[in-house]
């Protein structure tokens, strides 16, 4: 199934090639897992939309306020961290057979671009997975522009996101 | 460290700001005042910070320490409570509408009761609250109603 909004589609050298540079991105603060997919995945889908690329999102739920989210990290002093729920940005790639698969693209969790049950079977969980068109909301009930799921941050999403991923750098030394 | 970081950081908002060759005073809303020092490592990012909060009245997280020298200034953050648990013996689970992190209160907070009461009103109310948490390990450390 195609995501809306993602009619593009790449071929897996250019695929590679963008995940590479996500991967070395240090404005993305990597070395913070404990928080910000969502100032991440705001990141990574402009600078997809700056290369005239149609980026979605697909969003994970945990399945409920105890039943969470995880992965083993390094970059945490408990070498797992938690979430509630988790996003990453989505591209359509060609495969080896000339078919299409939905491709995740998350530096947190992998170091290549992941078909989208990979993604969610890392997050060693039951989570809810939901797609969205850049703009939608993913919960709509709590409202928001699908930046994260919740009414948009007070200063807005640009600087939200920059500077949410500038203090995890400054303050996480 | 954390713990003196759970004692002493506040939500305040800068009012005014006064540079000189030494580095700058900062003068909040609610009175208080303090000093950046110009050779602090994180000097620049603070006074950053410190611009920010004045020019959007947002407020912004500060750790006093001895007399009116401030040591930090911490990006304070702005969400809606939608999960506060009881299901860890030490510390209250916070989860927001927002952020994906799974943020904590410590039962050892200072300040828990006032809160844990601010917490779960604007849970009720699905308010937004401004709030300042530790890195890596997301305990909150202060925490307003957002107006």
């Amino acid at each position: 199934m195609t995501a809306p909004g993602s009619p593009n589609v790449i071929e897996p050298d250019q695929a590679t090639m963008i995940f590479a540079e996500f991967a070395g991105d240090e404005d993305l603060a990597l070395r913070f897992p404990a928080d910000g997919c969502y100032a991440r995945a705001h990141l990574m889908v402009h600078r997809l939309l700056d290369r005239g690329l149609a980026p979605s999102k697909v969003w994970a739920f945990a399945a409920s306020a105890t039943d969470r989210l995880w992965m083993q990290t390094p970059d945490h002093p408990e070498e797992r961290v938690y979430w509630w729920c988790h996003v990453a940005p989505v591209l359509v790639v060609r495969g080896p057979q000339d078919d299409v698969r939905e491709m995740v693209f998350d530096p947190i969790l992998f170091d290549a671009p992941v078909p989208v049950d990979e993604w969610r079977d890392a997050l060693h969980d039951t989570p809810t997975l939901v797609r969205t068109a850049l703009g939608q909301p993913p919960l709509p009930a709590n409202g928001g522009s699908g930046y994260w799921p919740g009414p948009d941050p007070l200063e807005g999403l640009d600087a939200n996101a920059r500077e949410t991923l500038e203090a995890f750098r400054e303050e996480n030394g | 460290m954390a713990e003196t970081l759970t004692t002493l950081s506040k939500l305040a908002i800068v009012q005014d700001i006064q540079e000189d060759a030494s580095g700058a005073a900062l003068h909040f809303h609610d009175g208080g005042h303090g000093r950046l020092s110009l050779p602090d490592t994180n000097y620049t990012y603070h006074l950053q910070l410190a611009r920010r909060s004045q020019e959007r009245q947002h407020p912004v997280g500060v750790r006093f320490g001895e007399g009116s020298a401030i040591m930090a200034l911490a990006r304070a953050d702005n969400d809606v409570p939608m999960h506060i648990g009881e299901e860890e013996a030490d510390r209250v689970v916070v989860l927001f509408q927002g952020h994906d992190g799974v943020f904590h209160l410590k039962r050892d907070h200072p300040e828990f009761d006032r809160l844990r009461a601010l917490l779960d009103e604007a849970q009720r109310q699905k308010g937004r609250v401004w709030f300042i948490a530790q890195k890596p390990d997301l305990a909150l450390l202060d925490a307003l109603p957002a107006r």
